[in-house]
């Protein structure tokens, strides 16, 4: 069965172009343009990964990361944290917070960021 | 106020200028301005109560008008700070909004090219596989330029970071050099280093690092003859390590090298050779390597080549 991914971004055209590569790549993708549907989603489908942007409308990622990591269901599901914030405050919160690893998008070629999520799943 | 425009200018204005600030809202010209006319009362109103009048009434009015200028400018200093304050505020702000609202259309942007040259929809044409390169090469001098103002921006708040630990500088090279192999080739410079495999660890900053060596083997291969040789050594010298990066390229002007590493600062033989360049790269590692408690010097010669020396000290 194919790999389930989850993608949490407010920006369409990047769901777009992020899910087209990933489902070449054989995986399912599904996605939630904001901070609280992306929450609710997860706790339903249950992905094998998750892909959250920080800066999303309703909840921002950082808020979801923490209830992520607070309920058993779902705080052993690795976290890719994928924005184009770069400071070492946000870098330091994500990651202590629980995030597996953190991905400045604009320093990434589509390639390299699919690379990265297949090390997690 | 001729003399006390000078003074402004030169001791004061400099700070208020960066900040758009006029002169009279200027917090340390007004401060200057404040204590001369605090003097200028104290000294007044003694030689007014003294020698020409006795009258107390007088004496209080002058003190009593005295306080109330001084007051008045006391409030234009306070609002002075304030819009300085303003402006800083501003800055971190755009600073934050800039890092995500003009990378993310550029990510879109880089992504959705990618996918298209990749092939995995429909393969590309020769043709059209060489437009798609444009808008490529367009996309990464654009995410560059915003990278290299957005650390700009960083190094004049003083606000830097460098996370320092030991770094392997044959590897930083090994790595710049892949990256810039395209490039390179592409100008027709070879790419060479000299870098012994018992070199200690610099203390440093691994992405930092790697930017210096990225900016000037850029400019280096940027400013080539269309042939040649960029030489790369580095060797221990006491506590530091000291590298050097030669070319053959076109050379600093003698007249315009004391201006090479300001801000936005493009020599003219530079711009007639390649009219692409922000003015930043030397800007940013001097910044670096000075961050990294370290030196950065050069020579040149116009039309032989120049070479760019810096060192960093050893990680311990």
């Amino acid at each position: 069965m194919a790999k389930l991914i989850l993608f949490i971004e407010d920006e369409p055209t990047l769901q777009k172009t992020l899910g087209r590569a990933l489902e070449q790549e054989g995986y399912e993708v599904q996605s939630a343009l904001d901070g609280q549907s992306g929450l609710a989603l997860v706790k339903r489908i249950k992905p094998n990964l998750i892909l959250l942007d920080l800066i999303l409308p309703k909840m921002d990622g950082f808020t979801v990361l923490k209830e992520l990591k607070k309920d058993d269901g779902t705080k052993e599901i690795p976290v890719i944290v994928l924005t184009n914030l770069e400071s070492p405050q946000d870098i330091e919160k994500a990651l202590s917070g629980g995030a597996t690893n953190y991905l400045v998008k604009a320093n990434y070629e589509l390639n390299d960021v699919v690379k990265k999520i297949k090390e997690l799943a | 106020m001729n003399g006390g425009e000078i003074i402004g200018k030169y001791l004061f204005f400099r700070e208020c200028k960066e900040y758009n600030i006029s002169l009279w809202q200027c917090p340390s010209f007004l401060f200057f301005v404040l204590g001369l006319l605090n003097i200028a009362a104290m000294l007044s109103t003694y030689m007014i109560s003294t020698r020409f009048t006795e009258e107390p009434q007088i004496t209080a009015l002058l003190t009593i008008l005295v306080s109330l200028i001084i007051f008045i400018i006391g409030s234009v200093i306070v609002q002075g700070f304030d819009k300085l304050l303003q402006a800083n505020k501003m800055k971190t702000e755009f600073i934050r909004i800039a890092s995500h609202q003009l990378r993310t259309p550029l990510s879109s942007l880089r992504w959705a090219n990618d996918l298209l040259m990749q092939g995995g929809i429909v393969k590309p044409t020769h043709e059209q596989t060489e437009y798609l390169a444009i808008i490529k090469d367009s996309n990464q001098r654009m995410l560059k330029l915003i990278n290299d103002l957005l650390d700009v921006t960083k190094i004049e708040m003083g606000n830097l970071p460098l996370e320092l630990k030991p770094v392997d500088i044959k590897k930083v090279v090994q790595d710049v050099f892949a990256d810039l192999g395209i490039m390179a080739r592409a100008k027709n410079v070879t790419l060479n280093s000299n870098i012994p495999d018992n070199l200690p660890p610099a203390l440093s900053d691994q992405e930092k690092c790697k930017m210096i060596f990225s900016n000037l083997l850029d400019n280096s291969i940027k400013y080539s003859k269309g042939k040649g040789t960029i030489n790369v050594f580095a060797q221990q010298t006491g506590d530091f390590i000291q590298v050097s990066v030669s070319d053959q390229g076109v050379g600093i002007p003698r007249a315009q090298q004391k201006n090479i590493f300001q801000k936005f600062f493009r020599s003219d033989n530079a711009m007639k050779h390649e009219t692409v360049g922000t003015g930043l790269g030397l800007f940013i590692v001097k910044a670096i390597v000075e961050a990294n408690k370290g030196q950065i010097w050069f020579e040149s010669e116009e039309n032989q080549g120049t070479t760019f020396y810096f060192k960093i000290p050893i990680a311990k």
